[in-house]
């Protein structure tokens, strides 16, 4: 029963949230106090996703993230040890402020978080991800991709084709759910290591 | 527990044979040994096996944790669910839980889904209760050094418990085993030590009920046990030795006991014996003094009459005289018997001639031998010495009595006087035996043995046929027997008797054996045709000091007959008074007989004064006592002469004659024949001074 669905537990959770024997409500209520962001946090990610379009980016934010972590870079993809992780994103950006707190407070391996926008495909530079989302359109997204093929980015985006444009990661929403869908031979093409674990929870395509 | 059953316990436990105790010693310190052991491990194993479980848990929610990194970070609740599912094939894992970030459960797995277990309540914030026989462990999960979340694994310890519940049982089995064995050996090993201590307890009630004292234990060997059977068996040695001791103690006790006892008894029967004795000796003395003195007393009175023909009162007078006599010989003889049986009696030995006591003795008897016309003769076989040392007085005494039995129990035929010695000279103790042999009646064999018992004659009928006190041969045999001798006996019952008296001669050295003629003895066998009278026999002045009027009386007559000249005093100053009178007057007394028993002053201080005042009269005691020392007390006050109560009239006529007649007074005493014709008939007649003096001196 416990285990049937994720959704099941989930509903449960949001209905009675307070819910536990009165023995260790004192103790509950600090430690609820302290983890009330990260709650209101889980109820913007999980259940508002399909109405509000600002919890599926803060996803995708975290996720953008998450990405620097179990994936490997290879050395000479920064110029010196101290150089920092650039996270860039094109166009709209509906990524917005989440993934700046994200790179004000975090570090990827070890390096600092630099995040840049580009309004225009020109204004694209060289980082180590690359978010292009689905407004960027096909042409854009293949012309990025053909002008920094080979230099270790990680493409990110949301657009069907976009693993067939040369992306590397693309999101896709199942059932009321951000997934990850991965093509091996353009990580390959960029010489990134991508973990097993990351691997096991997303789909890969060739 | 109480204190009254732990009591009782204490009890139980303390009366249980030694068996007992060793085996519940050794049963409850192995059990203690095993079960601290199975404790200990129990324990050991537990610990060790909750900490192993504990790392194991650790582990597994490490790795999964690390595994599940991804799936947390992107929101995969399948594949965590997936990558928890490989736990199935940890079946001691029943719970395992997904947390993320928030703490909020991400996914789950539980084992045993029907179990009941409400996994909806759980969240990494309220897992801290844990049901028994769980071990559960949280691990954060990491990844980069970022924590993404948490996982719980809960284990059930039954598998270790199943484990350990088995491994207590091989232990318990084990344990009983080991219980049984160690019994087992601790039985075989107590029988060395319960074996020996019955052996001590068996051996110690044979002791003490069957009283054995010569069980003994034995060797026991050498431990305390076998100090102990030692010891016990010195200790029993030890009462052994008593025992027998005490036993050898009581038996000697009891034959002592024993012994006394039959001496106690022995000595009560003499005593009984010699009492019956001497009340038959008092019942028989009674009588015989009352006889003669019943004849005396009747006669008297017949004499009192004043009818009666000078015939009938001759007769009545001879027999009061007889029976006069008669009783003084018994008074005689029962004073010489108590004296001897009281120890009294001294014996003065001198050197005396037998042949000269033999003639004295026949010369005595031979009258009253011819009045029964037997033949008395003296026969002297061998040499006999000429003197011997001992007590003539009584050695006469003794021949008197024989010779006087003999003729008295003998009718016709002879009685013979055998004189001899019966050891040959030099052999010491000498004997000399005089034999009186006579053809009388002789001695019934029924008698012979109260022959020598006092007042004891053949039958009482001849009491009445021949007279006697009966003491004579009791006397004679202790007399005998006093003089180192004895009297011996043979008879044959109607055909005569033969006593022979033996006494001791005293030392011989230097005595001269003779031959003794025997004419002297048949001389004196030939009778008196006329013994001369005593009458008119003493010349002179004679002093009668004597305070009974009686004897007074008859004193002076008896003197007066004789021819005396009687002056009487009452009393012992008298006496001395009338001396001094009589020396005044010119008229001197030829001689005193002095009384010793008298009023104002006594015989014996008169004598003394007399002789102070230097009286040289003789002087003649007169004395009722006949007693040894008697006389010796008369001598020493000062008398010349000794007489005893009741008078002989003639034995007294002659004494006072004697002095009267001697020369120191002028008065030479001369028998005058012709008083003869005033003597009373049947009277003994008084014979030469030789022959008849020493018998009463000696007396």
């Amino acid at each position: 029963m416990a285990g049937s669905t994720r959704q099941f537990d989930l509903d449960n959770r949001i209905r009675h949230p307070g819910r536990s024997c009165p023995r260790q409500r004192r103790w509950r209520r600090s430690v609820a106090a302290r983890l009330l962001p990260a709650f209101v946090w889980l109820l913007v990610t999980t259940v508002v996703l399909a109405q509000d379009p600002t919890r599926e980016y803060k996803i995708k934010a975290a996720y953008l993230y998450n990405f620097g972590r179990y994936i490997e870079w290879p050395d000479s993809a920064f110029r010196e040890s101290a150089s920092t992780f650039v996270i860039g994103v094109m166009q709209s950006d509906p990524i917005g402020a989440d993934l700046d707190s994200i790179a004000a407070a975090k570090r990827i391996a070890g390096r600092n978080i630099t995040v840049r926008r580009f309004s225009t495909a020109e204004e694209v530079t060289r980082c180590h991800i690359l978010f292009l989302p689905r407004t960027a359109g096909d042409e854009v997204v293949k012309s990025i991709v053909s002008r920094f093929a080979g230099q270790h980015t990680l493409f990110v985006g949301e657009a069907d084709s976009f693993l067939e444009n040369g992306g590397v990661i693309g999101f896709v929403i199942q059932q009321n759910n951000v997934r990850v869908m991965i093509a091996l031979k353009a990580a390959e093409r960029e010489n990134l290591k991508i973990s097993s674990k990351l691997l096991q929870v997303a789909q890969v395509v060739n | 527990m109480g204190a009254a059953p732990s009591a009782f316990a204490r009890q139980l436990l303390q009366n249980a044979s030694v068996r007992t105790k060793l085996r519940l010693l050794t049963t409850t310190a192995v059990s203690a040994a095993l079960l601290a052991v199975c404790a200990a491990f129990v324990a050991n194993d537990v610990a060790t096996t909750r900490g192993a479980m504990n790392r194991q848990l650790t582990a597994l929610a490490t790795v999964l944790g690390a595994n599940a990194t991804a799936a947390l970070e992107f929101d995969d609740p399948d594949t965590a669910q997936e990558l928890l599912r490989s736990l199935s094939r940890q079946p001691s894992v029943e719970l395992a839980c997904l947390f993320d970030r928030g703490g909020t459960l991400f996914a789950t797995y539980a084992r045993r889904q029907a179990a009941g277990l409400d996994v909806s309540h759980i969240s990494n914030t309220a897992v801290v209760h844990i049901p028994r026989g769980r071990i559960q462990v949280i691990r954060e999960v990491v990844e980069q050094g970022e924590a993404v979340g948490s996982i719980l694994l809960r284990a059930d310890m039954k598998e270790s418990h199943d484990r350990l519940a088995h491994e207590l049982l091989i232990m318990v089995v084990v344990l009983l085993l080991a219980l049984a064995a160690s019994i087992f050996l601790a039985d075989r090993l107590q029988y060395i030590l319960t074996a020996r201590i019955q052996q001590l307890v068996e051996t110690m009630v044979r002791v003490t009920a069957d009283d054995d004292y010569s069980v003994r234990v034995g060797d026991l060997g050498h431990d305390e046990l076998g100090a102990l059977g030692r010891g016990f068996d010195v200790m029993v040695e030890r009462v052994q030795q008593a025992m027998s001791a005490l036993k050898e103690t009581h038996d000697q006790l009891e034959e002592r006991v024993r012994q006394r006892t039959e001496e106690l008894e022995e000595a009560l029967r003499a005593a009984q014996a010699a009492n019956q004795t001497k009340n038959q000796f008092l019942a028989n003395m009674s009588h015989e003094i009352r006889t003669p003195m019943t004849a005396i007393i009747g006669y008297s009175e017949l004499l009192l009459d004043e009818n009666i023909t000078p015939e009938t009162r001759r007769l009545h007078v001879g027999i009061i005289q007889r029976n006069g006599s008669h009783l003084l010989s018994i008074i005689n003889d029962i004073l010489d018997i108590s004296k001897i049986e009281a120890g009294r009696l001294r014996l003065d030995p001198v050197p005396t001639a037998p042949d000269t006591v033999v003639a004295e003795v026949v010369s005595l008897m031979k009258i009253r031998a011819a009045e029964k016309q037997l033949d008395l003769r003296v026969e002297y076989r061998g040499l006999i010495p000429e003197r011997i040392e001992t007590d003539p007085a009584r050695l006469r005494q003794i021949l008197v009595n024989l010779v006087g039995n003999a003729i008295k129990f003998t009718d016709t035929g002879s009685v013979r006087v055998i004189v001899e010695m019966c050891t040959s000279p030099g052999v010491a103790p000498a004997l000399i035996r005089f034999s009186i042999a006579d053809t009388g009646s002789g001695i019934a064999p029924q008698q012979m043995c109260h022959l020598f018992q006092p007042f004891s004659q053949a039958d009482d009928s001849m009491a009445r046929r021949y007279g006697g006190t009966g003491l004579g041969l009791a006397i004679s045999r202790r007399l005998a027997i006093m003089l180192g001798g004895e009297i011996t006996f043979s008879s044959e019952f109607g055909k005569g008797s033969r006593f022979s008296v033996t006494i001791a001669t005293g030392p011989l050295h230097g005595v001269s054996m003779v031959a003794p003629r025997v004419d002297q003895a048949e001389h004196a066998s030939l009778p008196e045709t006329a013994p001369p009278s005593p009458a008119k026999a003493i010349r002179g002045r004679v002093l009668l000091a004597e305070d009974g009027m009686d004897n007074q009386r008859l004193i002076s007559w008896v003197l007066q007959i004789a021819g005396a000249t009687v002056v009487l005093a009452e009393n012992g100053e008298q006496a001395i008074q009338k001396y001094h009178e009589s020396l005044a007057t010119g008229q001197p007394f030829h001689c005193i007989l002095m009384d010793m028993q008298m009023p104002v002053l006594d015989g014996y201080e008169a004598v003394s004064r007399l002789r102070e005042a230097n009286c040289r009269v003789p002087i003649v005691a007169l004395t009722a006592h006949a007693m040894q020392g008697d006389r010796e007390k008369c001598l020493a006050a000062g008398c010349d002469d000794y007489a005893t109560k009741p008078i002989d009239r003639h034995e007294l006529a002659r004494l006072v004659a004697r002095y009267c007649n001697t020369p120191v007074n002028g008065n030479a005493g001369c028998p005058n024949p012709a008083s003869n014709a005033t003597c009373a008939g049947g009277l003994p007649p008084v014979d030469s001074p030789a022959t008849e003096a020493p018998i009463r001196s000696s007396y």
